[in-house]
C-alpha cells in the first residue's frame, strides 16, 4: 500500500499540478472581479454597490493572488504578495466604511428633503438649491 | 501559460472598463469615488499578473505602491471634500 | 496583447476627453484620477515601471487628494453657461495635431537611443541602475531644477491662498484613526525601501518622496493635524523643503571647484554622493507636497 502510495506521489508532475491550481484560482477570481462589477453597474442603491464592489472585487483579487502566489520562486516573493493583498484589504475595509458612512448620510438627507418637499407642494429649483446649501453647512 | 495571464488582464481591464460606465453615470458622488477605487483594486490584479507574464518583478513594486495609496484620494474625498457632497 | 494595448489607448484617450471636457469639477477629478491609474498601466505596458511606480503614486494617490482638497475651497463648482464651439480655434488644433503627427512619423528610429552610451558610463556613476544614473548623475541638473520647480509651485500655492486649510468633516467611529496608526509606519517603510532600491532597481527619491508625503497627508486627515511650522521644528521643516535642492547646487559647486565640471561627481563617492542627495530630495519632496495638501499654519503665541 505505502509502495502505491509512494509510486503515485513519484508520478504526480508538481509542475503540471501548480500550474492546474493557478489556472484554477485566477479564474475564479476573474470570475468575482466580473460579479462585482456587474453589481457596481447593476445594484440600486449605493450602500448595495458598495457591498457589491468590496466584497467581490477584494475576493477576486485574493484568489488571483493566490494563483500567482503558486507560481512564485521565493518565500520573500510570497511574503510580498501577502503583504499586498493584506494592504488592499485594509484600505478598502476603511475606505469603503467611511463611505459607506457619507452614502448613508447622503441617502437620510434624500429622504429628510423628499419629506419636506411633500409637506410644502409648490416647489422649485431655487427651494432645492436653498436646502442642499443648508445641507452642506450641517456637515 | 502566459497568454492565459494576458488573456485574464485582458478581462480586468474590460471590467474596468465597466467601472468607468459608473464613474460617469453616477448618480451620486460617492458612487462615482467608489467606482474609482475599484478601478484601483483591478489594477493591482493585472499588474501582478503582467508581472508573472513578461518576469518583470518591478511590476509588483508598483502594485504595492498602487495598494497603498488607493486609499488616499478616497480617504480625502471622505474627510476633506464638504461642499457638495450632499448636493446631488 | 494587441487588443489590451488598443483597449488601453483607447480608454485614455477617452478618459482624458471627459475629463477635459466635463461640466462638473467633481466628475473631471475623479475622471483624472481614473486616467492616472489608465497611464501608470500605459507606463507598465512601454517597459517603464520608474515612471510607473510615480504615476501610481503622484497621479493615483496624491493628485486626487490634492485636486479633492483644491475643489473643496473652490466656490463654484459646476459650468453652466452655454457652450460654444469656435471654428477657427478648432481647426488650429487640428492643425497642431496634424503637424504633431507628422512630426513623430519623421522621428528618426535608430532604435538604440542613448543606451549604449549609458551602459558604456555605468562603471563611473556610482549606481547599478541606469535611470537613477541618468536623473542624478549624468542629468542631475534637470532632477534639481525639477526640485527647484516643485518649490516653486509650493510659493505660488502660497501667494494665491495662504492661511487656507481644507475643512474636516466629522466621522464617526475611530476606524480612521487606528488604521491610520498602522498604515502611516508602512508608508514610511516603503518609502524607504523605494529609496534605498533605487540605487540598483526601480524606484528612487520621486517615488519615496511621493509615499512619504501620502504618509503625511494621511496623518492630517486622521488626526486633523498638521506638522509643527512653528519654532525650531518649524525652521528645521522649513530648511527641508529647500535642502535637496541646496544639497545638489553645493555637490555641483564642489564638483566644479574639484574641476570635474558643474554637477560632477568624483567617481568614487559618486555612490554615497548620489544616496545623501536622493535622501534629502526625498524628504523636501514629501514636506513639500503635504504642505500644498494641509496648508502651513503657524500658531502666534502673542497677535
Amino acid at each position: 500500500m505505502t509502495m502505491l502510495f509512494h509510486a503515485l506521489i513519484d508520478a504526480l508532475n508538481w509542475v503540471w499540478i501548480s500550474q492546474f491550481l493557478s489556472v484554477l484560482f485566477i479564474s475564479v477570481g476573474a470570475v468575482f472581479f466580473v460579479a462585482g462589477t456587474v453589481g457596481v453597474l447593476r445594484f440600486d442603491s449605493a450602500l448595495n454597490r458598495l457591498h457589491a464592489l468590496t466584497k467581490a472585487d477584494n475576493l477576486g483579487l485574493g484568489f488571483v493572488i493566490l494563483g500567482v502566489m503558486l507560481q512564485a520562486d521565493s518565500w520573500a516573493l510570497v511574503l510580498k504578495y501577502v503583504m499586498i493583498w493584506g494592504l488592499v484589504l485594509v484600505s478598502a475595509a476603511v475606505v469603503s466604511h467611511l463611505m459607506g458612512q457619507r452614502a448613508y448620510q447622503l441617502e437620510q438627507q434624500d429622504a429628510d428633503e423628499q419629506d419636506a418637499r411633500k409637506q410644502d407642494a409648490p416647489t422649485s429649483s431655487a427651494d432645492s438649491i436653498a436646502s442642499t446649501e443648508q445641507g452642506d453647512k450641517a456637515c | 501559460m502566459n497568454s492565459f495571464y494576458m488573456m485574464i488582464a485582458l478581462i480586468l481591464l474590460v471590467t474596468m472598463l465597466l467601472g468607468l460606465v459608473r464613474v460617469m453615470r453616477g448618480p451620486s458622488r460617492v458612487d462615482r469615488m467608489l467606482a474609482a477605487q475599484l478601478l484601483g483594486t483591478s489594477s493591482v490584479g493585472i499588474l501582478l499578473l503582467l508581472a508573472l507574464a513578461f518576469e518583470q518583478s518591478a511590476l509588483r513594486d508598483v502594485a504595492l505602491v498602487f495598494a497603498l495609496l488607493a486609499a488616499v484620494s478616497g480617504l480625502a474625498f471622505v474627510r476633506v471634500w464638504a461642499a457638495g457632497v450632499l448636493a446631488k | 496583447m494587441l487588443i489590451f494595448d488598443v483597449l488601453l489607448a483607447l480608454l485614455i484617450l477617452g478618459l482624458a476627453w471627459m475629463s477635459v471636457s466635463s461640466r462638473d469639477l467633481f466628475e473631471a477629478v475623479v475622471l483624472f484620477i481614473a486616467l492616472g491609474l489608465m497611464i501608470a498601466l500605459a507606463w507598465m505596458r512601454l517597459q517603464a515601471p520608474d515612471a510607473a511606480l510615480a504615476e501610481a503614486a503622484i497621479g493615483a494617490g496624491l493628485a486626487g487628494a490634492l485636486l479633492l482638497a483644491t475643489l473643496s475651497r473652490l466656490d463654484r463648482q459646476t459650468d453652466v453657461s452655454p457652450r460654444r464651439v469656435s471654428v477657427a480655434w478648432s481647426l488650429i488644433w487640428l492643425g497642431l495635431a496634424v503637424g504633431l503627427v507628422l512630426a513623430f512619423a519623421q522621428l528618426p528610429r535608430t532604435g538604440e537611443g542613448l543606451m549604449p552610451d549609458v551602459m558604456a558610463n555605468m562603471e563611473q556613476s556610482g549606481v547599478g541602475h541606469p535611470v537613477t544614473a541618468v536623473l542624478l548623475n549624468f542629468r542631475a541638473w534637470d532632477t534639481a531644477l525639477e526640485l527647484a520647480v516643485l518649490a516653486w509651485a509650493w510659493f505660488a500655492q502660497q501667494a494665491l491662498n495662504r492661511e487656507q486649510h481644507p475643512g474636516f468633516l466629522a466621522l464617526q467611529g475611530h476606524v480612521l484613526t487606528s488604521s491610520a496608526k498602522i498604515l502611516a509606519p508602512l508608508l514610511v517603510l516603503v518609502g524607504g525601501y523605494l529609496l534605498w532600491r533605487g540605487a540598483d532597481a526601480t524606484g528612487g527619491a520621486f517615488q519615496a518622496g511621493a509615499v512619504l508625503a501620502a504618509g503625511l497627508v494621511l496623518y492630517s486627515l486622521s488626526f486633523k493635524a498638521d506638522l509643527p511650522y512653528d519654532g525650531w521644528q518649524g525652521l528645521g521643516l522649513r530648511f527641508l523643503w529647500l535642502a535637496g535642492f541646496w544639497l545638489f547646487a553645493l555637490v555641483g559647486l564642489v564638483g566644479f571647484a574639484l574641476g570635474l565640471g558643474f554637477m560632477g561627481y568624483p567617481p568614487a563617492q559618486a555612490g554615497a554622493l548620489i544616496l545623501l542627495i536622493e535622501l534629502f530630495a526625498t524628504l523636501s519632496i514629501a514636506l513639500l507636497l503635504a504642505a500644498m495638501f494641509s496648508g502651513v499654519s503657524e500658531r502666534r503665541s502673542a497677535a
